[in-house]
């Protein structure tokens, strides 16, 4: 296994063989926006550190032990020109300088405008022409788990799953302020503001004996993370939280001390192919009693 | 002249912009010492519930009881904005003199680094932001725009004169310089 990483993460850990990226410091680049129309421009700041390299030299080195020859023509910066003067950025020197080419668009975007002016001449590409709430398509897959029209699927380890008995709590995992996803999780000025915890309604600490702080276990057939916990009301009964994004970090025992939610959910995507990170279900105890 | 801080309770999502982006501007290091911190108020119960923040930071008090108890007159308010700053050469450090002016300070404005016998540090309104013609990196931080700062005369003009919040206690004898707009639990019916 191969990981490409600029730093030790949970991934690279796995990894038989890391190739050292270097950080969007030590590279010249190019960026377009999303919803926002503008592209910007990623400057250079220093040499790549240590052993540290550019994606494009890791490609680089990479083609020419398989004999690829079309690789290594150009540098980053001879490709980020070649990408701006094939858009619509008027003038390079201005564009490297300010960082940032704001496109100036006429109107304000609005997606689907032409079926909105004219929808008898522009047509969706459906069956109908129309965006369809219920679909004959997807009828004539006659899936119970892609229904025609969207509807409440009981989900596997919901509240009705026999497996409550055992692991009574629902487990969710929220996005938190100081990181995102994954990324900066180990910046400590971000790490102090706000401790990585598992929230718990106050009723579902109670009856566990558990005080706010507490160090637990959370655990079900897949994995146990030790993370402490943070007792609140602003979490429904029932229902506990990992915030997502958290690093692996297991101990000598094989334990989570990172609280990466990962450790507990199950691999299993929605028939529609959606990842289902808030479909499973936990116990929590006090850890070490 | 007086310089004040505005909070606007209401705004604040405790994002903790105004706290990292205060630690970055004057280098201070992940640990105790904090210029500025945010605190959560949690009231209610699920699913009524009332949640605020507050932010803490050295109140630059009109009567500024840490400099009165300083042993050494490390503390001084300064006559030209108001600002109450620390001679970190003065300071004798915290083992010497107990952390006086911490015991003194209501809202633990006074801050001590991990080091051995450490100097108070503290917030200093970013004085020497306020030279360029801007205001304090917290206060230019904040994505709601819940902070802001100026004179007196400037931030009750502005947004009135109250001078509670939830969680907040003024005091009288001391007279912070911050004035607030408060998020006020209402009940949880």
């Amino acid at each position: 296994m191969v990981v490409h990483e600029q730093f030790m993460t949970a991934t690279a850990r796995f990894a038989d063989i890391v190739l050292p990226s270097s950080t969007l410091l030590e590279r010249n680049d190019i960026i377009a926006g999303g919803a926002t129309p503008f592209y910007g421009r990623v400057n250079k700041i220093i040499e790549p550190l240590y052993e540290s390299k550019s994606h494009l030299e890791i490609a680089e080195m990479l083609a020419a032990h398989l004999g690829l020859s079309e690789y290594g023509a150009k540098t980053d910066e001879e490709l980020v020109r070649q990408i701006a003067d094939g858009s619509s950025i008027p003038d390079y020197t201005s564009f490297k300088e300010n960082g940032i080419y704001r496109i100036k668009l006429k109107e304000p975007f609005v997606s689907f405008s032409d079926q909105i002016k004219d929808p008898a001449n522009n047509p969706f590409p459906t069956p109908s022409g129309k965006i369809e709430i219920y679909s004959e398509q997807l009828a004539k897959l006659d899936d119970p788990l892609i229904p025609a029209i969207p509807k409440y699927l009981e989900p596997w380890e919901g509240l009705n799953d026999s497996l409550t008995m055992r692991y009574p709590l629902q487990l969710i995992n929220k996005h938190v302020k100081r990181r995102a996803h994954s990324q900066l999780e180990t910046l400590p000025w971000l790490k102090e503001v706000e401790m990585h915890a598992m929230q718990i309604n106050t009723l579902d600490a109670e009856t566990r004996n558990i005080h706010d702080g507490d160090v637990v276990k959370v655990f079900n057939d897949r994995g146990i993370i030790v993370i402490p916990a943070k007792v609140t009301e602003r979490i429904m009964l029932g229902v506990i939280c990992l915030p997502q994004g958290a690093w692996y970090a297991p101990d000598e025992n094989g334990y989570d001390r990172g609280g990466c939610a990962n450790t507990l959910t199950r691999e299993q995507h929605s028939p529609c192919g959606a990842l289902v990170t808030n479909s499973c279900l936990v116990q929590v105890e006090k850890y070490g009693v | 002249m007086q310089r004040v801080m505005y909070f606007d309770q209401t705004h604040c999502t405790g994002c903790f912009a105004c706290e990292v982006a205060c630690k970055d501007w004057h280098d201070i290091p992940a640990g105790p010492a904090k210029w500025i911190w945010i605190t959560t108020n949690e009231r209610g119960i699920y699913p009524r519930l009332h949640v605020s923040f507050l932010i803490h930071l050295c109140n630059h008090c009109v009567e500024p009881n840490c400099a009165v108890v300083c042993p050494v007159r490390a503390i001084t308010k300064r006559k030209e904005d108001g600002f109450v700053v620390v001679d970190t050469k003065k300071c004798v450090g915290r083992n010497v003199c107990q952390g006086l002016c911490l015991k003194a300070c209501p809202y633990k404005a006074p801050q001590f680094g991990a080091e051995q016998n450490p100097r108070m540090q503290k917030c200093h309104f970013c004085l020497e932001r306020w030279k360029e013609g801007k205001k304090p990196i917290c206060v230019a931080s904040c994505p709601t725009r819940a902070l802001d700062a100026g004179t007196v005369e400037e931030i009750c003009k502005k947004y009135g004169k109250t001078n509670t919040a939830e969680g907040f206690k003024y005091s009288s004898k001391l007279k912070p310089a911050i004035f607030f707009k408060s998020k006020n639990y209402k009940g949880a019916s």
